[in-house]
């Protein structure tokens, strides 16, 4: 990692990943979430 | 616009046949367009466009994108209004509001393929080698998905014209999830889109640069966005009248409740801009030239609309509402113009000033124009400005 | 590489703070490539020739520049720039006055250390390499022109004229001459001694040399050491370097840093969002149910008290029919025996 540039280019690539991953997660999360309200 | 030939005559559309005046009047403008192009092809962006090294991106990037985005930000503060503040007295604007934004968002990638050296690599960034570093590489993706998102949102009603009644449902249940992933991805491509000219503090005049520019795009895009369902809704709910459900007084509430949104957001808008003078210390820069232009731009058509807006909320009057519409939707026009060729290089460039190719012009107004004939096909056939009779009630 | 992490940012972090700039984007400091080359344009000592002009067309097979031949100094009289076909261009900035000479900068991609051509480009077409030269690689440009737009020099220009293969163009620093061992083509030919390549720490020491022996000649400033983060090429002159149209006194903190930071916004955004909309949808959701129970408890307790009353004035109408009655009963009883009695007489 010599320059800010390869640093970035890293860093953001993965956070990319990782935030999206995430964002996904969080549906099947809700569901476990809120599965009684159904119910109720 | 060329809405000035969309009346209540021709909105009953195959009535006198193909040859109506809307038709003609758009079929040149369309065919001009697409005979521009196509020389813009064979010759390249020069032949089309008055583009320099200097000034690379003009109108096609300043309206098509920059504008276009902004415009279409209808959608998001809609749907978001009715499906997740439960503000329901909306719903009637919310799928006009959804297709005016799909068709607008459709209008920037038809801008971006006009204007990209390299068209077919549009899908590089995805598919080929990513540049994460780039704001443009997160726009790109956001617009892409959200164009997903917006082509989602805007299937109920075809698949009620289809009477599809278990996909209607299915997408009915995803309703609230594609309305947060819609805030979601235009908070950030509406914003990034201001993030865009971070790198450029030279090039862009300092009463425009700000580290808040992100900022200032997504709040004025909240207003733009407000501003353009009153100012789309004045239009076609005179052009589907024979359509339109709810009550004329129902419709005057909406607009009025549409107002004190925008009065709102254009006046948060116009206070972030005033704290930016105040951190940087800029308030002897209005005495300038340029100052009295940022002056023009921020009293005229921010301060002006915004006052215009509270007023017509308080006196319940929807033509001073419209007034103010209209206004703030060339604002937004004006200050993404501003930003993207006209304050940008204010100082100190090579070369001389960018100014439009009239073919620029030309294929701008072309792909309005498509925009608005595909609004005017879509209306007329599919469930957007009344509920279908057999799928009332429904999300 | 061998050091850890910690080790790395606590001796960079000392080197950072001693040299004034802290990266915007993490603590880190970043030196870049060690070793890497620059050039050093003296403008003392360009007379204009526009040698180097020459030479870079003819490294690159480009056409002659249209209209004024080198020698012509007419061409002097506007300021040009860079364009798709001339990758750099020399301008004059002070017209001769008596024995002081006029005063030239030759204009081309500065390969500034942290590049923000590389920075905003969204399919990663150009690359800082280990030697020092930013290059671009046209396989994957989509054109969007993002690049030429935000670089601060103006170096950068693009092939409008192009239908279907346009490509960004600009100077190289003769990437595949450096591979070789050759020098830049402008450096080569440059016959004033005004353009000396080498490795970039070198030339700046270099530079600090002559402005220490010649200090009437220089400014006192070596342009490209910091600017911005700092570029290959390194500029000494005799005039302030805002005369020579370059950005005197700016930040010594990249562009990219500045222009990408915002970025960090997005990942908060996407991770937060979910949550936050949700609880409002929620609030919502709860705010519509408790007015449904407040309206259903409202029409209930109406029914009630509408029941009670009911109820009790059909007690009370009961009561009114019952002692009607009776009063009815008692008045039929005593006109019978009235009745009764007169008719015995």
């Amino acid at each position: 990692m010599y320059t800010l540039f390869d640093f970035l280019t890293h860093t953001k690539g993965m956070t990319y990943i990782v935030a999206g991953l995430l964002l996904v997660c969080f549906i099947p999360f809700w569901q476990f979430l809120t599965e009684r309200e159904k119910h109720d | 616009m060329s809405h000035s030939t969309m009346t209540a005559d021709s909105a009953a559309e195959g009535r006198g046949g193909l040859l109506t005046p809307f038709n003609l009047i758009t079929g040149v403008i369309l065919a001009g367009g697409a005979a521009i192009l196509v020389l813009r092809f064979v010759k390249g962006l020069a032949a089309t466009t008055n583009l320099t090294h200097t000034n690379p991106w003009g109108l096609w990037i300043g309206f098509d994108v920059m504008s276009g985005v902004a415009l279409a930000a209808g959608g998001f503060v809609t749907s978001s209004a009715v499906y997740l503040f439960g503000m329901k007295e909306y719903k009637p604007v919310v799928r006009p509001a959804i297709l005016t934004g799909f068709l607008g968002y459709f209008l920037v990638v038809l801008g971006l393929l006009a204007d990209l050296g390299r068209p077919w690599r549009l899908p590089y960034p995805f598919i080929k080698q990513a540049g994460p570093t780039s704001p443009l590489f997160e726009v790109a993706l956001c617009v892409a998905i959200y164009l997903t998102v917006l082509f989602i949102e805007s299937t109920p009603a075809a698949l009620e014209w289809l009477g599809l009644k278990w996909w209607r449902k299915v997408v009915g249940s995803m309703t609230i999830a594609l309305t947060v992933l819609g805030l979601i991805l235009s908070t950030m491509h509406q914003s990034t889109l201001g993030a865009m000219y971070m790198i450029t503090p030279t090039k862009l005049h300092p009463l425009w640069y700000s580290a808040h520019i992100p900022v200032h795009f997504f709040v004025s895009a909240v207003a733009a966005g407000l501003a353009m369902v009153i100012v789309e809704g004045m239009i076609s709910h005179r052009a589907f009248h024979h359509q339109v459900q709810i009550t004329d007084e129902h419709f005057q509430r909406i607009n009025i409740g549409l107002a004190k949104g925008a009065a709102v957001a254009l006046a948060t808008y116009f206070a972030v801009k005033v704290v930016g003078l105040a951190m940087e210390d800029e308030w002897h820069l209005l005495l300038t030239g340029w100052g009295g232009w940022y002056l023009v731009e921020m009293l005229g058509f921010v301060l002006l609309p915004c006052l215009l807006f509270a007023m017509a909320y308080r006196e319940r009057r929807v033509l001073l509402a419209r007034l103010a519409a209209v206004i703030t939707v060339i604002g937004v026009m004006l200050n993404r113009f501003n930003v993207t060729f006209v304050v940008f290089n204010w100082d100190g460039a090579p070369g001389e000033r960018y100014v439009p190719h009239w073919m620029e012009v030309w294929v701008t107004v072309a792909f309005i124009t498509f925009a608005v004939v595909a609004f005017r096909v879509i209306a007329n056939r599919m469930p957007i400005m009344y509920e279908h009779p057999d799928f009332k009630g429904m999300h | 590489m061998t050091i850890s992490r910690r080790g790395f940012i606590g001796g960079v972090v000392g080197g950072a703070v001693a040299a004034g700039t802290v990266d915007a984007a993490t603590v880190e400091h970043f030196d870049g490539y060690p070793g890497r080359y620059g050039l050093l344009h003296d403008t003392t000592l360009c007379v204009g020739c526009r040698s180097c002009e020459v030479a870079c067309k003819q490294v690159n097979d480009l056409p002659p520049y249209p209209g004024q031949p080198v020698g012509d100094m007419s061409v002097y009289e506007s300021e040009r720039r860079t364009t798709d076909t001339c990758l750099t261009v020399v301008n004059r900035y002070r017209e001769a006055e008596g024995t002081t000479p006029a005063v030239y900068r030759k204009l081309q991609c500065m390969h500034c250390n942290e590049p923000c051509c590389a920075a905003v480009c969204p399919v990663r077409a150009f690359e800082k390499t280990p030697e020092g030269p930013v290059l671009y690689h046209a396989d994957v440009c989509m054109g969007c022109r993002y690049c030429v737009m935000a670089c601060p020099y103006y170096a950068l220009a693009y092939e409008y004229d192009n239908p279907i293969t346009p490509r960004v163009m600009r100077c190289t620093m003769c990437y595949p001459r450096i591979k070789e061992g050759l020098q830049p083509g402008c450096a080569e030919a440059c016959p004033m001694g005004a353009i000396t390549f080498g490795r970039r720490d070198e030339l700046i020491r270099v530079a600090r040399e002559r402005i220490r022996k010649n200090p009437e000649r220089y400014v006192d400033h070596v342009f490209g050491e910091h600017e911005f983060g700092g570029t290959s090429w390194l500029v000494l002159a005799g005039v302030e370097f805002s005369e020579l149209d370059l950005h005197d006194g700016v930040t010594h903190e990249s562009l990219p840093a500045i222009g990408t930071s915002y970025l960090s916004v997005v990942p908060l955004v996407i991770t937060i969002y979910p949550g936050l909309l949700a609880g409002f949808h929620a609030f919502t959701k709860r705010k519509e149910q408790l007015a449904r129970e407040e309206e259903r408890a409202a029409v209930a307790r109406a029914l009630e008290k509408a029941g009670a009353e009911t109820q009790q004035k059909l007690a009370q109408a009961t009561e009114k029919a019952k002692k009607d009655q009776e009063k009815a009963v008692k008045q039929a009883v005593a006109k019978a025996l009235a009745d009764q009695a007169k008719g015995g007489e």
